[in-house]
């Protein structure tokens, strides 16, 4: 059987999204065809939207619209306090609970040279100046429960420590190898509450 | 090498995230060589694949091949080499066994003697005392085991026993009379006593070695070149994670 070609190229194109097979965009493909013109094209508009207006926020990583970052300019939010997060979305995750005032540094990935991803890659020099340059006096990583997550906290442990600043490493009660964003936020927040001294 | 599912015993290479919830692992196997697989959902903390396709770690596993990658279905878990995770000074050093392993095997042959090196090494690096040397007797071994041993005994043109020089390019040692291969450089004799020591010995003896002044260096200089040479490896960029310390 074969589609109208307008057709074939909207099931192609939502194929593109994770975990997002041909059955599944094809019947995406149909709810939206089924849905007023209005909605489709607003849906279709926050795409672009969403993709024009947020970038990275060049002091702390974590997705924005404005620069610096909303959670940077909060003049509430607790100077002194650094936590480390491989991902934008484990920002989120960490909002979520609440329970967390400091600012953030978001790595983009763990350290992992044989992947390319190196000290530059992870934007480890800035942290190290943001740390010296605001007199922050904890850093705490929220780096996934992995090898890498755990080595790159090790990492940054062994160079952020020489300069006078408390390192912790949250807490994790979470079975090896799971990532920090599948946490749910009662066990995240009693991560944070128990995250002990590297 | 057509059957649809099969196992085999493997070690861990590469594990990176895929999609929302996946990993894509490289494995170098005994059975089939180097691959890649993916292992769904992986990421998830109530995986059961979770545990098994974590860096640094040694078991047998299960996949299926569809009709691109292969997908792993199920796993037992032998040996898991925690202390990379706290040591920032050897997970380099893990990395980089992984890296020279990986880079001699291709396709999907079996892989026993390089496999078999690369669990030693993981088992054996925490207790050096001098982890440099231990990387120059498992580069040693590595070239050994692919067929590109550097030439030790003597000249390898005249088989003199007075050879002093080493080329990477000619494949061993010179004497002064033979071939003045532009690339060649002075070795002592007592690095060269060193490196077929560390050719013989099994990697669990490395750590009784003693090298004297000056033999790392030139012996680091040795395999260094020898394995650009041959083997097209340059820096290493996990041993560059090193120069964060200094
Ligand atoms: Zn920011
Ligand atoms: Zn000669």
């Amino acid at each position: 059987m074969s589609y109208p070609q307008t057709l074939e190229k909207l099931v192609e194109s939502l194929c593109r999204f994770p975990g997002i097979g041909p059955k599944t965009a094809q019947r995406l493909a149909f709810f939206l065809l089924a849905r007023p013109r209005e909605e489709v094209v607003s849906i279709a508009r926050a795409m672009v939207e969403a993709k024009d207006k947020l970038f990275f926020c060049s002091n702390c990583g974590c997705l924005t619209e404005i620069e610096p970052c909303a959670l940077c300019r909060d003049s509430r939010r607790d100077r002194g306090l650094i936590c480390v997060v491989q991902e934008p979305r484990d920002v989120l995750v960490l909002e979520r609970t609440g329970q967390y005032h400091g600012l953030y540094h978001v790595l983009h990935g763990a350290l992992s040279p044989l992947d390319g991803l190196g000290p530059e890659e992870l934007r480890l020099p800035h942290l190290f100046s943001r740390i010296k340059e605001n007199n922050v006096r904890e850093v705490i990583i929220a780096t996934n429960p992995n090898v890498e997550g755990d080595a790159t906290a090790a990492f940054i442990a062994r160079l952020v420590k020489p300069l006078g600043v408390t390192v912790t490493r949250i807490a994790f009660g979470l079975p090896v190898g799971g990532d920090l964003e599948y946490a749910d936020d009662l066990t995240l927040s009693r991560a944070l509450e128990g995250r002990r001294e590297m | 090498m057509t059957e649809r599912s099969f196992k085999t015993d493997a070690l861990v290479l590469l594990s990176r995230p895929l999609g929302e919830a996946d990993r894509l692992v490289t494995f170098l196997s005994w059975d089939r060589g180097k691959f890649t697989a993916v292992a769904r959902g992986a990421r998830k903390t109530m995986s059961k694949l979770a545990a098994g396709v974590e860096l640094f770690t040694y078991g047998h596993y299960q996949f299926y091949r569809g009709r691109n990658l292969a997908t792993l279905t199920g796993q037992q878990v032998k040996e898991h080499f925690h202390y990379f995770r706290d040591h920032p000074e050897l997970y380099p050093l893990g990395l980089y066994l992984a890296e020279l392993a990986g880079s001699v095997v291709s396709g999907e042959g079996p892989a026993p003697e390089i496999c078999n090196l690369l669990l030693e090494g993981w088992r054996r690096l925490i207790e050096q005392p001098d982890p440099q040397l231990f990387l120059r007797a498992f580069e040693l071994k590595l070239l050994d085991f692919s067929g590109h041993c550097p030439h030790l005994n003597g000249c390898l043109q005249c088989g003199s026993a007075a050879a002093s020089f080493f080329s990477p390019r000619q494949g061993g040692l010179l004497c002064g009379d033979c071939g003045h291969a532009a690339d060649r450089f002075t070795v002592q004799p007592g690095t060269v006593a060193l490196a077929r020591r560390l050719l013989k010995a099994p990697l669990q003896q490395v750590k009784q070695i003693r090298p004297q002044g000056g033999q790392s260096h030139e012996l680091g200089r040795l395999t260094g070149t020898f394995l650009r040479y041959h083997l097209d490896i340059g820096e290493s960029r996990a041993l560059s994670l090193l120069k964060l310390f200094k």
